[in-house]
């Protein structure tokens, strides 16, 4: 799969959240956005997901452009900002009533996901009942059990447990193995330079490192 | 709709069912006799001539709100994600509509056949004449105007808080509740079925009303990207 994003620009008001972004972002690979808080890093997800329209430019995946062509990229698994879900039901059943829609997961994805996270798919707890981190890791889950092709990732080392961001890391390996597009953000630098192929780096809504098609290579996968 | 049920929270099947209980009790002992006269009744349909008729409807559509509010929220908060997974943000709508459709739908025939099933064993009615074409058309005109209350509470919480919407569908509910003694407003919200042809324009009203709530949600949450998760 292939994202190519050109001349993207988002006004807010009189703002301009993101400034006259191109990038062409492939699968097989793992892409890291950073910057500062409020840089624009989680607009640029937004934007690789449909959820922004652009005011100028536009996003195509695999030649079709969004909110022309298609509203959303039909193969994408997104975790934004802090996941919310069903408090008084459990995590296996709010993951399984998350799957009924599109149908393309089946129990034993979503528990072998679940295990893979050192979730009880057994247990009776409430999500209410759940910490943030176990709140985290059905939200990454939610992301990834429907096999989905592009993977979009905000902060998703958030509040997990070291061993937690050590099955992760190799998770994202695993996809990237599979030829999965996966994009992700992080403060974390060390998340960064142990994943991605590409950093992307991003200042009051441009992007810093345009080079060579737009991605500045920071380690080859 | 399953998944919709399963939004229901325990605790608001424990309340609405108490809530059942001692609203057939209070309908009874206003001398009300049959339940479809006392579903009518409470949900505005004939005048609340007393107080506690009309805190019976504030409670009632306050009840309303509170079964369905989980399922709401959880779309609302989620309605990035899940505008994905369904394919678009009208698909989105569609489903939150649907669902919604289906809790108000449970929450009404299962209050009706709660009475029904409590007035065959302590008054005169029988399970078997209580579904007829009169109950379903009844019932119809209530689910009607259920919906329009639930449609609301979709559009408040597009825009307000959790607080904030209880406290303007509290308000609401008040205020229609004061003024359900004048049937004669031909367009007024709640379902009257009283003269043909004035019931035939309050219907006529009601879906108008639906109608517009539906463009406004559907236009209020077209513009959420704008106005929400500015980064």
């Amino acid at each position: 799969m292939k994202i190519e994003v050109t001349n993207f620009t988002k006004t807010i008001g009189k703002t301009n959240v993101l400034e006259n972004i191109t990038v062409t972002l492939q699968s097989g690979h793992i892409y890291g956005v950073v910057g500062k808080n409020g840089s624009g890093k989680t607009m640029f997800l937004r934007m690789l997901s449909g959820l922004i329209l652009p005011t100028k430019g536009e996003v195509q995946v695999d030649g079709r452009i969004l909110s022309k062509d298609l509203s959303f990229p039909d193969q994408l698994g997104i975790l934004l900002e802090k996941p919310s879900f069903l408090s008084h039901l459990t995590g296996y059943e709010n993951l399984k009533m998350l799957a009924k829609i599109r149908n393309r997961a089946s129990n034993e994805d979503i528990q072998s996901y679940m295990e893979l996270f050192d979730l009880d798919w057994r247990s009776k707890k409430k999500v209410k009942h759940y910490s943030l981190g176990m709140k985290q890791k059905l939200g990454i889950i939610q992301a990834m059990m429907e096999d989905q092709q592009i993977i979009i990732l905000d902060e998703p080392f958030n509040a997990l447990d070291e061993a937690s961001v050590e099955t992760l890391r190799q998770v994202l390996r695993k996809l990237k193995a599979e030829k999965k597009l996966i994009v992700m953000t992080s403060h974390n630098k060390e998340d960064i330079q142990l994943l991605c192929d590409y950093t992307l780096t991003l200042s009051a809504g441009r992007m810093v490192n345009p080079t060579d098609e737009s991605v500045a290579l920071i380690a080859e996968g | 709709m399953i998944e919709a049920l399963k939004s229901v929270r325990p605790m608001a099947c424990v309340i609405l069912l108490g809530s059942t209980l001692i609203s057939y009790v209070f309908l009874k002992a206003s001398g009300l006799n049959d339940p479809l006269t006392m579903v009518l009744t409470i949900f505005g349909g004939k005048p609340l001539s007393s107080p506690m008729l009309q805190g019976l409807f504030v409670m009632l559509i306050f009840l309303l709100q509170y079964v369905c509010i989980d399922y709401i929220v959880f779309y609302i908060d989620n309605s990035e994600p899940l505008s994905i997974r369904y394919g678009s943000k009208n698909n989105w709508l569609k489903a939150l509509l649907k669902g919604t459709s289906a809790l108000l739908f449970v929450f009404l025939v299962l209050l009706y056949f709660v009475w029904v099933l409590l007035d065959s064993i302590w008054g005169d009615a029988k399970i078997t004449e209580s579904i007829s074409l009169v109950t379903v058309g009844v019932l119809a005109r209530i689910y009607l105007f259920c919906l329009i209350v639930v449609i609301a509470q979709i559009y408040l919480l597009l825009r307000q808080s959790k607080a904030g919407t209880f406290m303007i569908m509290g308000g609401i509910s008040v205020l229609l509740a004061i003024t359900s003694h004048d049937q004669n407003l031909a367009f007024h919200i709640l379902p009257q079925m009283n003269h043909s042809t004035l019931t035939f324009t309050n219907v006529i009203g009601n879906l108008a009303l639906a109608l517009v709530l539906l463009v406004m949600i559907q236009r209020k949450s077209a513009k959420k990207e704008l106005s929400f998760h500015e980064d």
